[in-house]
């Protein structure tokens, strides 16, 4: 593999982790946003240090994200590329869309799909996917609902008839808490992917020895701070989805939702079952509202966010799989990663003008 | 996501984890505001040793909700090990 090519696979990864890290940002903070238990430029700041924090935490990254959905002789260099650029293109649709869907799920249906057209449907493996994927996904959102859903009856009645300013002041502080384990844990959890990523690149590239690989300092500082600096940015229209769209919450709720999905994370960090975060605050937040009544639920808002869930992962599949298929039609190799790299950088590019050139020209008639 | 072999054992261990974790926070967490608030209620109504009884109930619930949020970090940290 060229130098050239490693580079790319590197900054799109790196790119990924950025898009990760924006898309998330809403996991943690917006709850303690929408209860103004931190203002929003405080809550952001706070969880893009933790999350910066938690990525130099766990170093278990080697054989993380395609390991045993995808088989290994399939991982090469341009399936990586294809796989990352269609995870990308995936988290900004759904931002654009304002949903909150699994960053892990596009990655994993990234790679399944850009496998498949490599490969062939042989390289996935399916029982794999089941395991690690699909009943994760059921799970996890109703555990955190129910959870949610059964802590919030318990402090409603806990502090039900005390004055309501003392019990939102406390629960805003609790929020502080809870906001900050889940951005600690998202670190911790996500920040491995990328650095998983770049490590198999460097491992195929020849970079690192196969039969001992050490995930290099400059791997794990970039992308803490790829990851860090995306949930600076922050995803500002899923941050109003999923803290104020889905329910009206008071910091009460806020408390409950936020401390199901860090106690559903944790315990399933703790046995190793992969769920995403994305999933659980979500599932929280809607067991928080319906524990109140089911109509303080916006159960439309609910139901696109569970179709985006279902559609994420084979959306990046199709969308990695056709990514790969241009690189093959571009000539393979170094040409047509590159040329889709620098395609996808001037995309970004004249997207950025145009938002600017619409904030800058007054509308007509205003 | 890192991921063991999906056995029947490993999700009860997620269910059971997540629901004592997550009930107790919020248990433990309510407890503090309302012996707080109490407390401060007591005081006011000039009974001492009711308010010094709610306090230390109130120091007991907020120790046994940083445990877990301690507990919580350790497993986090240690899951780099």
């Amino acid at each position: 593999m060229s130098d050239a090519l490693l580079v790319v696979v590197v900054v799109t990864a790196l790119a990924f982790d950025f898009t990760n890290g924006f898309h998330d940002t809403a996991n943690a903070v917006a709850a303690s946003i929408s209860t103004r238990a931190m203002p929003p430029n405080v809550a952001v700041g706070f969880s893009a240090i933790l999350n910066f924090v938690g990525a130099f935490i766990s170093l278990k990254v080697a054989t993380t994200i395609a390991s045993g959905i995808v088989s290994a002789q399939a991982t090469t260099t341009t399936v990586v590329f294809a796989a990352l650029l269609g995870a990308i293109a995936w988290n900004l649709i759904t931002w654009r869309l304002a949903l909150p869907s699994s960053s892990s799920h596009a990655l994993i249906g990234g790679l399944v799909g850009a496998a498949w057209a490599a490969e062939g449907a042989g390289a996935i493996k399916a029982s794999g996917l089941v395991d690690k994927v699909i009943v994760p996904a059921i799970i996890s959102p109703v555990l955190a609902f129910a959870v949610a859903w059964a802590s919030i009856l318990l402090a409603y009645r806990v502090v039900g008839r005390r004055r309501p300013g003392t019990v939102a002041r406390g629960f805003r502080l609790g929020q502080i808490l809870s906001s900050g384990l889940l951005s600690l844990s998202h670190g911790t959890n996500d920040g491995q992917k990328t650095m998983g990523v770049i490590t198999l690149a460097l491992v195929a590239g020849g970079s690192i020895p196969a039969n001992n690989v050490q995930v290099p300092t400059w791997v794990i500082i970039a992308s803490a701070t790829a990851l860090g600096l995306g949930t600076y940015a922050a995803g500002w229209r899923i941050i109003k989805t999923t803290g104020m769209r889905i329910i009206k919450m008071d910091p009460s709720q806020g408390f409950a939702a936020q401390s199901a999905g860090a106690a559903a994370i944790l315990a399933a960090s703790h046995y190793g079952f992969p769920i995403s975060t994305t999933h659980v605050i979500n599932g929280g937040v809607m067991g928080a509202g319906a524990a109140k009544r089911l109509s303080a639920v916006r159960w439309g808002v609910a139901g696109n966010i569970v179709v985006a869930w279902m559609v994420t992962l084979p959306a990046a599949a199709i969308m990695a799989a056709a990514i790969w298929e241009a690189t093959q039609a571009l000539g393979g190799g170094l040409s047509g990663p590159l040329v889709l790299f620098t395609a996808a950088i001037l995309t970004v590019l004249l997207v950025l003008v145009r938002r600017r050139r619409a904030h800058l020209v007054p509308a007509p008639g205003s | 996501m890192i991921a063991a072999a999906l056995t029947a054992g490993t999700l009860l261990g997620v269910v059971v984890s997540a629901v004592a974790a997550g009930i107790g926070v919020t248990a433990a967490f309510s407890t503090v505001i309302y012996c707080a608030d109490r407390a401060d209620e007591l005081r006011r109504e000039r009974r001492s040793g009711a308010a010094w009884a709610m306090s230390v109930a109130g120091v007991l619930a907020l120790a046994a909700c940083l445990a877990l949020v301690v507990y919580g970090l350790i497993l986090v940290v240690s899951k780099g090990k």
